[in-house]
């Protein structure tokens, strides 16, 4: 088949795309002048993703908490060996996070970049699975976990996630719990990797020095029968696969209330300075595509206009010690949730939260005026520009747009559109009071 | 495939070095002045930049900054310090869409060199030095940042272990500063030392994306008004050979997961013969997945969660870091010591020499794609008076040998084994 070529005139670039005949979603990015070719492979499956139909019995099922994590961590792993190697004997780092949303493995290579290709789509197709391995892997994701639970922001955020969803799995770490990932067996795995791992669940981007033709070939002969995990397929055509072209059922969560669970939530931890963070649950979700995009966009755009650099509240907040330069924010919009977090260390926890409280009320009667609005455009439309610098940073956003089914040009346009009344909604709707929660973390005694 | 930097006089004793290419998106602007790391002029030095980024004479405030920032598309100031070798680099930057991705012209670029130029050379002032308030204010933002770098464990842990390797040197000394040393700063100090700085610090100007040289050349002769200068730099020394004991330390802290650092000397920098056989001994050490201690620390004996080594040529310095629980702190470190043993006695087979070598090799190609490393690689090599090429250093690495790499290995020397944990001292 032909790659279908759209261009991104102000950015003098092209976007490839395409789908192979097993229904793996493919683009290409060419990057002129680069010496590096980078890949990423996301599976449209995230922490968030625990209720769905297993292809394996045709039931509904509830796995728990960290298995898309946990899950990435065994994919890595051959009989025997480490698929990290297979990388490195050609020269090539391979790397893989997941996130609410989805998981992405991803590798850069200044050479093989075929085989290194050819490995990538491997990865994805042959788990190596067993329980022995499974368990040894419990120990080291726990070790992980740990180290998270130490950092005092995380442990905030986590926090504030948990007040403010009753139901909701973005409620969960991505990674789980110490008992969530105990409690998880070879078969819940398997059941996530066979659902959710095919071919029409994925997407595939290329980018750096690259060409789409070829690229699209190699990814044209991935073999989507699921191995053993040492490397030998059992020969059955692209698109043969069982499954192959089926997409996972996911199952609605519980009704998640438009309440909040807690309006507070406070703990002590070895912590040089109190953190504070703000959380609005957004009372608009269920949207997809342009819409979520653009409420995604409007959103970004609200909070610079009243928490940005250039806002009177960051100017007053900063010059009365209420909080420090890296007091940050940002609005999450997926389609079952959608939030804004912000805040940092401060001395004053109470003070800052009723701070933020105030601002977001007053925006709600006054908003920002259109000069702010276009000069902020400005900004995230250079923003956008800078992304192309870095094949790496490309990769993960074009990642986090394409399962919502945007793409690179397309988000852009967005930015550009994003109106006055678009904030003045989101504002509106987005940012209420009786929907607010607030995470405080406070030191506690410090070691000798 | 080269990133070449062009040479241009911007001042007497200043010099500006500019890379024109299309491939980058923005144009990247980088001043940097050197001091030496001592007490008291390196909290001063941690202080300026903060300061600077405050206002200037123009846009007397932060707010009014940003403001002129996102109209110029979302222009990104940089200020901040670090420490390369012996020396307190101060960095101040913007980064900038290209203009004429953004159908703007040279207009706009004037403007930013502008600002970057007017933050570097004329700051807010108030009766003729720094502000009281806006110092105090900054003083306490950044003590914060130090306190909280207790926050960040793994950080924490190799700052204090390179603060006990180095005590009384310049090189144990924090590049944020001092906490007791900054409380006591006032204006006038920091104006004076500002002052000295602008007047006669050692300047290098990058500038990376796609421009004209001659064009942003004279942008940035026009604007950024320093004095002359002579172009002595700062001198930075290798860390000698080790003439005490090893020195351990433990600190009790209410933590789930310990950490460990383990600080060595190399006696290899970055104009050593040796350089590239010691990165390919860190290699197959602990640099990459594929390194022995991720491979048998982690990997075979579960012993931590995380583990790798660190290599700090401007100093020759390496480093291992591990997060793991306290009972196993003392096996992290024993098996760590016997990773080394094995390179040393060329107990190291084919793939961990072949694919550590690629990795460097991919390391060194992929310098290229930012225009971040490649003025920061350029930079370092100015300060080490040693310039390469990409295929100078591609040749280097290619040349190294098995014998080389155990050599590199023998040479390194165990200086300070420093654990942070809840538990108690360890063994």
């Amino acid at each position: 088949m032909k790659l279908e070529r759209t261009s991104g005139a102000v950015f003098q670039e092209s976007l490839y795309r395409g789908t192979t005949a097993a229904g793996l979603n493919f683009f290409c990015l060419p990057r002129r002048g680069y010496n590096k070719q980078h890949a990423a492979l996301a599976i449209d499956f995230g922490a968030v993703d625990l209720n769905f139909v297993s292809v394996r019995t045709g039931l509904p099922v509830r796995v728990p908490a960290g298995v898309a994590h946990f899950l990435e961590h065994k994919m890595f792993e051959r009989k025997g060996r480490s698929a990290f190697d297979e990388f490195s004997r050609i020269g090539a780092q391979a790397n893989a996070y997941t996130n609410y949303t989805l998981t992405s493995y991803v590798f850069s290579t200044t050479g093989q970049f075929e085989k290194a290709l050819t490995l990538l789509l491997r990865l994805v197709t042959e788990p190596y699975l067993t329980s022995q391995t499974v368990e040894k892997e419990k120990g080291i994701i726990e070790q992980e976990i740990r180290m998270y639970r130490d950092m005092p922001a995380v442990r905030a955020e986590t926090n504030l996630m948990q007040a403010l969803y009753h139901h909701c799995p973005v409620r969960e770490e991505i990674g789980g719990t110490v008992e969530s990932v105990k409690s998880t067996t070879v078969e819940t795995l398997r059941d996530c990797f066979e659902t959710f791992y095919v071919p029409g669940n994925m997407s595939l981007f290329v980018t750096g020095d690259v060409n789409p033709e070829q690229a699209f070939e190699i990814a044209s002969a991935a073999n989507w029968t699921a191995g053993d995990g040492d490397g030998e397929a059992t020969g059955v055509t692209p698109g043969e696969a069982a499954g192959a072209s089926d997409l996972p059922r996911r199952l609605p969560c519980p009704d998640e209330p438009g309440s909040v669970r807690a309006p507070k939530v406070e703990e002590r931890m070895a912590s040089s300075m109190p953190i504070a963070l703000v959380g609005f649950k957004d009372s608009v979700t269920g949207l997809s595509g342009k819409a979520l995009a653009s409420r995604q966009a409007a959103g970004d755009l609200a909070l610079l206009a009243l928490f940005g650099r250039s806002s009177l509240a960051f100017e007053q907040m900063y010059e009365t010690g209420l909080i420090t330069d890296r007091f940050s924010f940002v609005f999450d919009s997926e389609h079952t949730y959608s939030h804004a977090v912000l805040g940092g260390e401060t001395p004053y926890p109470e003070r800052l939260a009723e701070q933020v409280a105030r601002v977001a009320a007053e925006a709600r009667k006054n908003g920002p005026g259109i000069e702010t609005v276009n000069r902020l455009k400005r900004k995230v439309i250079g923003e956008f520009a800078t992304l192309f610098n870095s094949p790496e940073r490309l990769a993960r956003v074009f990642c986090s747009l394409v399962f919502k089914g945007m793409g690179l040009f397309e988000y852009y346009d967005i930015l550009r559109n994003v109106s006055l009344e678009d904030v003045q909604e989101v504002l509106g709707s987005g940012f209420l009071p009786e929907r607010q929660a607030v995470s405080v973390i406070r030191p506690e005694e410090m070691g000798t | 495939m080269e990133t070449d930097f062009q040479e241009l006089d911007l001042r007497p004793g200043a010099r500006l070095y500019v890379n024109p290419t299309d491939k980058f998106k923005t144009l990247s602007i980088r001043v940097m002045l050197q001091q030496e790391l001592r007490p008291v002029a390196t909290s001063l030095g941690a202080l300026v930049p903060r300061v600077l980024r405050r206002g200037t004479s123009e846009l007397p405030s932060m707010r009014l900054i940003s403001q002129r920032l996102e109209e110029l598309y979302g222009s990104r100031l940089t200020a901040e310090v670090s420490k390369v070798g012996d020396r307190q680099v101060l960095m101040l930057g913007l980064d900038m869409p290209s203009p004429a991705l953004l159908g703007e012209g040279d207009d706009l670029l004037r403007q930013g060199v502008r600002l970057l130029s007017s933050v570097i050379t004329s700051p807010v002032l108030s009766g003729g030095t720094f502000d009281e308030r806006l110092v105090e204010r900054e003083k306490d933002t950044l003590i914060t940042h130090i306190e909280s770098i207790v926050n960040d464990r793994t950080q924490y842990a190799l700052m204090r272990c390179v603060e006990e390797m180095f005590k009384g040197e310049p090189f144990g000394l924090f590049e944020l500063g001092k906490v007791d040393e900054l409380r006591a700063v006032t204006p006038s100090v920091l104006y004076d030392h500002y002052r000295t700085l602008v007047g006669t610090a050692p300047v290098h100007a990058f500038v990376v994306g796609p421009v004209d040289p001659d064009t942003v050349h004279r942008m940035l002769k026009e604007s950024l008004d320093l004095p002359p200068r002579d172009s002595r730099q700062v001198s930075s020394e290798l860390a000698p050979a080790l003439n005490r004991e090893l020195r351990t330390i433990h600190e009790r802290f209410p933590i789930e997961q310990s950490r460990l650092v383990m600080g060595f000397r190399t006696h290899t920098g970055l104009t050593s013969e040796s350089l590239y056989s010691a990165m390919v001994f860190e290699g197959i050490l602990g640099g990459y997945p594929h390194s022995k201690l991720f491979m048998n620390v982690r990997e075979k004996r579960s012993l931590v969660y995380y583990i790798q080594s660190i290599l700090d040529s401007n100093k020759g310095l390496m480093f291992i870091v591990a997060g793991t629980s306290h009972e196993k702190i003392h096996d992290v470190q024993e098996v760590a010591g016997e990773q080394i043993d094995a390179i040393r006695q060329g107990k190291f087979n084919d793939f961990e020499f072949d694919a550590t070598k690629q990795a460097i090799s991919h390391r060194i190609r992929s310098s290229a794609d930012s225009p971040h490393v490649q003025i920061g690689l350029e930079y370092e090599h100015l300060l080490a008076g040693r310039k390469t090429s990409v295929a100078e250093r591609l040749g280097r690495l290619e040349a190294v040998d098995r014998d080389q790499v155990m050599q590199a290995a023998t040479r390194v020397e165990l200086d300070t084994v420093y654990t942070l944990s809840k538990g108690g001292g360890v063994e």
